[in-house]
């Protein structure tokens, strides 16, 4: 694998080619998502329904941002292995490259989003400082997470085609179950609060909030569980790859 | 251990799938993943191979040497025994593997070089000479999608090379290149064995074989059917081809028995010059074929059509004879042809007998009887034609001599430093 860790780079390069690929504006159209859903969104929760968050706007990024990432990370990595039988059946690699490749494309994709969400930041007269510091720690967190589920699923999917089209509904709805609209203290002692506390997601996108929000600190309780599960999540998913990969040949 | 392969006991079954459950509903409906049956593509393998040798594979199509070319390069596992390859493998699957069609030339080359396992600046070092061994620089800038097959082997085989492989397993691609830079392929794995690097080539083209491995494989069904000394395993391969040896083959002619016929096509064979049965020979030599057959009662106005076929469904050659008798019982026909001046390939006797009386075939065997034509400096075309060049001058016609490469040099079994050097690395 170390062997072939320019492949990574490779297949990564690719994967960002491809995306922006002869489009004027390149990267900024990743950004035309979640900056059109931040327009609607604040128009309807601070127009219409008052929600009690100052400078929605950013509360709304500092959320939407990282989601996005994690969901066209997964989603997109869901179909690497099935999409490239080509290469499976005739070349020997490391196939959880495929997978992985996708999650590092999106981390510069969220990287660079962060540099957006920092000019809303100042825009909008948010007080940050140095709780900005835990940022590249929530990343590699949010990547090591993202990445133990995208083999999960690359995996699964060879042998499932439907998981598929169950990642994209099970992201849609986790997207509500997440505090990423609304902040966890909306839910205040409501049932679903338990349920939303128990989504990891949840831990990590409150954290983000903390950062460019709330200008605190992230709980660290919380981050710890988050990195002790992305731990787990990555382990849990290179086995299962590496067990499943056995047949990839023969069922892609 | 020092062999550079060591297979042991390998057998690999796959599933055959009738009915494939691929989605949550059919697998939760059906609690299968599909109906399938066990299938053995190999059988109980067993080899060694030692460091700079080469291995030939030979066999028929969907007899197992793919397969065992997959699992040598570690694409899948094997489902029984054990594979020990040692170093740095680089392998030519099939046409084209790993190219992205929509990506150019030189892009593909950084992919298939890093797929192969080649550090980015291991390939900017070596991309000027990758390119030269391909021939296809101007090419370089245009989209693979729009390549020849021809053109794919070259890409992919100049790439394969500069890996460096300490182990290169090649399956049947060489066959698409044209006959120079199948030389110059040929040419350069001579280097790399110098080198140290174990080659394994796949084909059915037993001439080769013979030619450049010292030992080979024959595999029919997953089993290996002989392995040894390449003449030894060459032989008792085409022996089993014209014999009809093959399981497949036995069980055709099985069927032809019960067709229930008046007359029977006992066998084909192929004589030089001196008598000697034989399954290959030169462009131009003398050839007599021998039928024999057996004819229940007497029979007239049969008609019996002779005709080879190149392997690519060519029709070559039609001898045919109208309008003879045969008497009840065993007999041979005999065809003498003074020259046959097919140029070098692989070729197949069709045999029909037709009985103008009935209207109907009373025997037809499809391309039984393969052999193999051989010459030096096949330049293509179906044909070679005795003939003479000459220089027209005031005094008349001045003979021109024809001096090609000497063969060695040609198939590339001369000293790399000998070897005009054109290939550098």
């Amino acid at each position: 694998m170390v062997r072939h860790r320019d492949l990574l780079w490779l297949l990564t390069r690719k994967d960002l080619r491809l995306k922006y690929k002869g489009t004027a504006l390149g990267f900024l159209w990743s950004l035309l998502n979640p900056l059109l859903l931040m327009l609607v969104y604040s128009f309807v929760f601070t127009i219409i329904a008052r929600f009690p968050v100052p400078r929605y706007p950013v509360f709304l990024l500092a959320g939407i941002l990282p989601w996005n990432t994690f969901a066209i990370a997964t989603s997109s990595a869901a179909t690497t292995i099935i999409g490239n039988g080509n290469l499976i059946r005739r070349v020997r690699f490391p196939r959880e490259f495929l997978p992985l490749a996708s999650v590092l494309s999106s981390a510069v994709n969220l990287t660079l989003s962060l540099g957006i969400l920092l000019v809303f930041a100042l825009y909008f007269h948010q007080p940050l400082g140095l709780p900005l510091l835990a940022l590249p720690m929530l990343l590699v967190f949010q990547m090591i997470f993202t990445a133990g589920v995208a083999l999960i699923l690359a995996a699964v999917t060879v042998y499932l085609r439907d998981v598929e089209n169950l990642v994209g509904v099970f992201l849609t709805v986790m997207f509500f179950l997440t505090p990423i609209l609304y902040p966890l203290t909306a839910l205040g002692g409501h049932k679903s609060a338990y349920f939303v506390r128990l989504n990891p997601m949840a831990w990590l996108i409150t954290d983000y909030q903390a950062i460019w929000h709330e200008n605190r600190w992230p709980d660290p309780i919380q981050t710890a569980a988050f990195g002790i599960l992305s731990g787990v999540m990555l382990m849990g998913g290179w086995l299962l790859f590496r067990r499943l990969e056995q047949r990839f040949a023969e069922e892609v | 251990m020092g062999g550079a392969i060591a297979v042991e006991g390998v057998s690999k079954s796959y599933r055959r799938y009738r009915k494939r459950h691929q989605s949550l509903k059919e697998i939760i409906a059906q609690r299968s993943r599909g109906d399938w049956e066990e299938f053995w593509a190999l059988r109980d393998i067993s080899f060694e191979v030692e460091h700079g040798q080469f291995l030939g594979i030979i066999g028929h199509n969907g007899s197992g040497k793919s397969t065992l070319l997959k699992l040598l390069t570690g694409i899948m596992p094997p489902s029984q025994g054990e594979i020990r390859v040692q170093g740095r493998v680089a392998s030519l699957l099939e046409l084209g593997a790993g190219f992205q069609p929509e990506y150019t030339g030189r892009e593909n080359i950084y992919l298939y070089g890093t797929l192969l396992g080649m550090r980015r600046k291991e390939i900017d070092r070596y991309y000027d000479s990758i390119v030269e061994f391909c021939e296809l620089g101007e090419f370089m800038e245009m989209a693979v999608k729009n390549y020849s097959s021809g053109m794919y082997v070259r890409l992919g085989f100049a790439v394969a090379v500069h890996l460096d492989p300490q182990v290169l397993l090649i399956d049947e691609v060489l066959a698409v290149g044209d006959a120079n830079f199948q030389k110059k392929c040929f040419q350069h794995l001579f280097k790399l064995r110098k080198r140290g690097c174990t080659i394994v080539l796949v084909t059915h083209d037993t001439a080769s074989v013979e030619k450049f491995c010292e030992h080979s494989i024959w595999i029919d069904h997953g089993r290996a059917m002989a392995q040894g000394k390449s003449s030894q395993v060459v032989q008792q391969y085409l022996d089993a081809v014209a014999g009809g040896a093959s399981i497949e083959q036995a069980a055709k002619s099985v069927k032809e028995r019960v067709a229930e016929r008046d007359l029977t096509i006992k066998g084909l064979r192929f004589l030089d010059k001196d008598g000697r049965q034989v399954l290959m020979f030169d462009t131009g030599a003398k050839l007599r074929i021998e039928i024999d057959f057996h004819a229940r009662r007497p029979l007239t106005r049969l008609e019996v059509g002779l005709t080879v076929f190149r392997e690519d469904d060519l029709r070559c050659l039609d001898l045919n004879l109208y309008g003879i008798s045969v008497d009840a019982g065993s007999g041979r026909w005999v065809v003498d042809a003074d020259r046959v001046d097919l140029q070098g390939g692989r070729y197949a006797v069709t045999l029909a007998v037709f009985d103008r009386n009935l209207q109907r075939f009373q025997a037809f065997q499809d391309r039984q009887y393969p052999f193999t034509v051989h010459d030096d400096y096949s330049a293509g075309g179906a044909f070679y034609t005795p003939h003479r060049w000459s220089l027209a001058t005031p005094d008349g016609l001045l003979p021109l001599v024809s001096r090609p490469p000497d063969l060695q040099e040609l198939h590339g079994m001369v000293e790399p430093a000998q070897a005009a050097g054109e290939v550098s690395r």
